[in-house]
């Protein structure tokens, strides 16, 4: 596996994937379902991940470091023994809090070539 | 409740063979959860937003899996060749040779010759495996060929004229009533001229019919009148003789005529020195001074002369259609803002033009029916299917080749042979296969072409005329085809075959227990695919069987067999008035009902299938009755008849009389059923009295007659028709209709009488009415006829598919039933074991055709008459007559396992 060359290189800017799992995961450990769930809720639905792309950016996270799978499991009285729960890492955190900078820097530039006024009046809460 | 956990299993199910897409390691690692998080979301979309949107998730959900999978395999598999290419430990193979992308380049060309050889030699060696590829590659590229030859032909290649591209219509564009006409007045066509920083040149044209007199029969002919500029702009230049000088646009000046390489050849025996020949059109002579090449076909291949537009009298009025050449470098967009800028002017000059626009097309836009070009896709899509289903059987086979010479290849490896060579080398083979097999493929597209255009539609190529045929183009495109039909089919099994374990297969026991399971569910997703791709051809072609069967049962509303008609157009000029028309025609009448055997002649001003009048933009209405409807876009088609129409035509009258000959001079008319029920709903319209709008004079209801599709079967109109008497109307010529049984015999007669009385009337548009009504259904007999051989193709080849996936499964697992059967497994009990696997296949592919079906029959849509897309019952139908099919074609294996004999297949290890 090529993970520890990864780590090494910046993984910024994040994909829309890794952004919005990291994102799903800042506050609680969450299963595929529930990670895919939470994005949509906090996009009002704009975000949609599907299985595929999820599970693809979770095993390159994964490798990267950037978020865990969670060995400690809910009462199995409510949980499904196939689903699997990640958390992120510090890593993640800290590489999650690095991006949502570059990502208002940018629109502050944005905003002060003014031609983006109404976009940014929008801006997205990102923490 | 219990149909929900079906559900839920089947999609599992499902999804859990497109996991098979992804790595091995991959899929043990993530494969249950990500089931598991498919379903949930599957199960939470059905639960909030219904079964539409579950659908619709599940199918992009499975299309995201399906992506992610072919991303994670191309790049595991880039990184395969980048480790190669970089050297490293994995460069060189054990017996000291470098490995290709290694080695220098005439090291491995030399060994790319070899393998080539190799390949070739190792095809030979397995005829009936080398012949049902060919076959099979030969049938999908010969389909796709031959209908990509029509497609290409009739609507990608480009026009034949100096840079196609640039050529725009000028339209005039009525938005209200979102009509588009073309209407210029050489008035406006001036200022469209001047806005020469836009056009590079603005030309006229219009087409008109022309009577040709002179040696023999008089014809009636489509011309042109084209503007002087128009042949020069297109860059066509006559191949005999000139072009038309602006000299010969001024009134007064000398007739001079084009002609067409046709008319050329007909009418004057390809006669070199024709130029200053004379042509007679209508009473005038035209000097011909050129011939057109017979490519030239302006503005469509109907047209076979050309005559300049000169300035007529009354400036202004005459109206043309107006072609422009716009100026390289400007954009369709800055072409269009001035165009409106220009239109505004002109609105401004002519208030009584105000309300229209002008809307600039592309040329190429006109060379196709819209319903022509959709149906045209829908083929290329149907013949791409097949061709996608013949790759899968390929694949298929291949596959089993590979397994049955995993030993072989075994071999290989362990003398030395790298991954790539031996990928490689069963890539060659597949390849080598599937070009000559394209080539075989040509050969059937050229001699099955023409008896496809046999059926097409007449109008099909109205524009690009009908050469239709195999050429460079086409050549390209069929060896495009053929390799990437090679790639994709040996692509499969060329990765799976060079992952030959050295230890394990050289041991044929481990063999078996090893990777069979993994090839045997790579070769059931392909049978999935084709029978998902041939349910979708298949319920697609049930769709238009359907729809075609409804298109013929139509009550037309009047008797169509032993029907001849034809047209009579005599000039204005030698028949100025009604009444000396009405002499004329009454006589013809009379000469041809004299005729033996001929039961009846009657005229009308049109006849069905092409229609008679309509009336634009009415308001109708009943009197005593609001108008029923107020559209601006409303029309009311309409025919002049004759006193014995309905008689002849055998046409039910419902009420009232038919027309008297006292009728021509009053306000008289018969209406059809449909309109009774528009404008006087149950009452009577006997005696009552109507108008076609406030303007219009009040015209009195004789007759009801039984509704009658003037239009053809496919009436846009609804059967809302009215008829009025036709004496006493000064028509552009009139359709005679006359009822005998052979009717065709008595043509000869009938034209001998016309000349009889006019020698230089000519008689066109002969036909037999259901020689005709057929020509108008033309268009769905030739999609019908297409799709249908597609799909029939389509399940005969994933037929074979999946008896080969069966049968093979069964050669494998005899041992397995050997040992079932001797601790007392019943006959019965192993060929449901065996139907089972095949009929799960079936059913998976099945759900999947259908539910592809469902995405894609709405493209169907503007193609069927009286039948939705999605109709249910023809899903079933078409669905359970597959999975019929399946059983039967899973029964010939299923029935040779019960005959396995427990101690030959014990003894056989």
């Amino acid at each position: 596996m090529s993970s520890d060359q990864a780590q090494v290189q910046s993984p910024l800017p994040l994909s829309v994937p890794f952004f919005y799992i990291l994102l799903a995961l800042q506050d609680a450990d969450r299963h595929g379902y529930a990670i895919i769930n939470e994005v949509a809720e906090r996009t009002d639905g704009a975000v949609r991940l599907r299985t595929g792309t999820l599970y693809n950016a979770v095993r390159r996270m994964l490798g990267q470091g950037l978020i865990e799978e969670v060995s400690e499991r809910p009462d199995p009285a409510i949980d499904d023994e196939r689903r699997r729960y990640y958390r992120t890492t510090e890593a993640g955190r800290r590489v999650f809090r690095a991006e949502a900078t570059r990502l208002r820097q940018m629109l502050s530039h944005a905003g002060e070539a003014a031609v983006m006024a109404s976009v940014v009046g929008n801006e997205p809460t990102t923490e | 409740m219990t149909e929900t956990r079906l559900a839920i299993v089947l999609v599992r199910k499902v999804y859990r063979l497109f996991l098979y897409g992804y790595a091995r390691e991959y899929r043990i690692a993530f494969g249950p959860a990500m089931e598991q998080t498919f379903v949930t979301v599957c199960v939470q979309t059905f639960t909030h937003r219904g079964a539409i949107a579950a659908l619709r998730t599940a199918l992009a959900e499975l299309l995201d899996t399906a992506r992610v999978a072919l991303q994670q395999r191309f790049e595991s598999w880039a990184r395969q060749v980048g480790r190669m290419g970089s050297g490293g430990t994995h460069g060189q193979s054990p017996n000291g040779r470098r490995d290709p992308l290694n080695g220098s380049w005439r090291e491995s060309v030399g060994q790319a010759l070899a393998d080539t050889r190799h390949a070739f030699r190792s095809v030979a060696k397995r005829p009936g495996y080398s012949a049902v590829v060919l076959a099979t590659i030969a049938i999908g590229v010969g389909a796709t060929t031959a209908i990509f030859s029509v497609v290409d032909t009739v609507m990608m290649r480009p026009l034949p004229y100096r840079d196609p591209d640039g050529l725009f219509d000028l339209w005039n564009y009525i938005p209200d009533k979102d009509l588009l006409y073309g209407a210029h007045s050489l008035q406006a066509a001036r200022q469209w001229r001047e806005a020469d920083h836009i056009f590079e040149q603005v030309e006229l044209y219009d087409t008109e019919a022309f009577i040709v007199q002179g040696s023999g029969d008089p014809e009636l002919i489509s011309g042109s009148k084209v503007s002087v500029g128009l042949m020069p702009m297109l860059g066509v230049a006559p191949q005999i003789g000139r072009g038309f000088v602006p000299r010969e646009a001024e009134r007064g000046s000398e007739r001079v005529v084009i002609i067409s390489d046709g008319l050329w050849k007909r009418r004057f025996g390809s006669d070199t020195s024709v130029v200053g020949q004379s042509l007679r059109l209508g009473t005038e002579n035209h000097t011909v001074i050129g011939v057109m090449p017979a490519s030239f076909r302006f503005p469509s291949a109907r047209v076979q002369l050309w005559v300049p537009v000169t300035a007529e009298p009354g400036v202004g009025r005459a109206l043309y259609q107006a072609l422009a050449r716009m100026k390289t470098g400007i954009s369709l967009q800055q072409a269009q803002e001035e165009a409106d800028r220009i239109a505004l002017r002109l609105q401004e000059s002519h208030p009584r033009d105000a309300g229209w626009y002008i809307r600039l097309r592309s040329h190429n836009d006109l060379r196709v029916e819209r319903r022509n070009r959709v149906a045209l896709w829908v083929l290329l899509g149907a013949v791409g299917f097949v061709l996608l289903i013949a790759c899968a059987n390929i694949a298929n086979l291949s596959l089993s080749v590979a397994m049955s010479r995993q030993h072989e290849m075994a071999i290989r490896a362990a003398l030395g042979a790298g991954r790539f060579r031996i990928a490689r080398h069963m890539l060659i083979e597949n390849l080598g296969l599937c070009l000559v097999g394209g080539g075989l493929g040509v050969l059937l597209a050229n001699w099955g072409l023409p008896l496809i255009l046999r059926f097409a539609p007449s109008d099909l190529t109205f524009m690009t005329g009908a050469d239709i045929s195999i050429d460079r183009r086409v050549l390209a495109f069929a060896l495009l085809l053929s390799t990437a039909s090679g790639v994709l089919s040996g692509l499969i099994p060329a990765i799976r075959g060079s992952r030959a374990d050295k230890s394990g297969a050289l041991c044929a026991a481990a063999r078996r227990l090893t990777s069979t399971r993994e090839h045997h569910r790579m070769r059931g997703a392909l049978v999935v695919l084709e029978v998902g791709l041939s349910l979708v051809l298949l319920i697609g072609a049930a769709l238009m069987v359907n729809s075609f069967v409804r298109l013929n049962r139509v009550d037309l509303g009047f008797r169509t067999d032993d029907l001849l008609t034809f047209y009579v157009n005599p000039e204005t000029s030698r028949y100025p008035t009604a009444s000396v028309q009405d002499v004329f025609y009454d006589q013809v009448a009379e000469r041809i009902a004299a005729l033996p055997g001929v039961e009846g002649v009657t005229m009308a001003d049109g006849l069905p299938p092409s229609g008679g009048g309509i009336s634009f933009g009415v308001t109708p209405q009943a009197e005593g009755h609001e108008p029923p409807v107020t559209r601006p876009d409303f029309v009311m088609p309409s025919a002049r008849v004759s006193e014995n129409y309905f008689e002849v035509m055998d046409i039910a009258l419902r009420e009232g009389r038919p027309f008297e000959p006292a009728d021509s001079e009053r306000d008289v008319m018969i209406v059809s059923e449909t309109m009774v029920q528009m404008f006087w709903g149950a009452e009577s319209p006997i005696g009552k009295r109507f108008r076609l709008g406030t303007e219009s004079p009040w015209i009195t209801v004789v007759g009801v007659a039984a509704d009658v599709k003037q239009f053809g079967p496919v009436d846009p109109f609804g059967d809302m028709e009215f008829y009025r008497p036709l004496a006493n109307t000064n028509w552009d010529g009139r359709a005679i209709a006359v009822r005998a049984p052979d009717a065709m015999a008595l043509l000869p007669a009938v034209k001998q009488l016309v000349w009889q009385l006019d020698d230089r009337l000519p008689v066109t548009r002969i036909n037999l009415m259901e020689d005709l009504l057929a020509e108008s259904i033309a268009q769905p007999r030739f999609l019908l006829l297409l799709v249908t051989s597609f799909a029939i193709i389509a399940v005969t080849l994933a037929g074979i598919g999946m008896y080969g996936v069966i049968s093979y499964s069964v050669s494998q697992r005899e041992r397995e039933l050997g040992i079932r059967m001797a601790l007392g497994a019943q006959r019965g009990t192993v060929r449901r074991l065996v139907l089972k696997q095949g009929m799960s296949l079936a059913v998976v592919g099945t759900l999947l055709g259908l539910l592809g079906a469902y995405g894609m029959t709405k493209f169907l849509d503007t193609l069927l008459f009286d039948v939705e897309p999605t109709d249910p019952v023809t899903f079933a139908t078409v669905a359970v007559g597959l999975i019929v099919a399946a059983l039967f074609a899973c029964y010939v294996p299923a029935h040779r396992a019960t005959k396995v004999d427990p101690m030959v297949a014990l003894r056989g290890e």
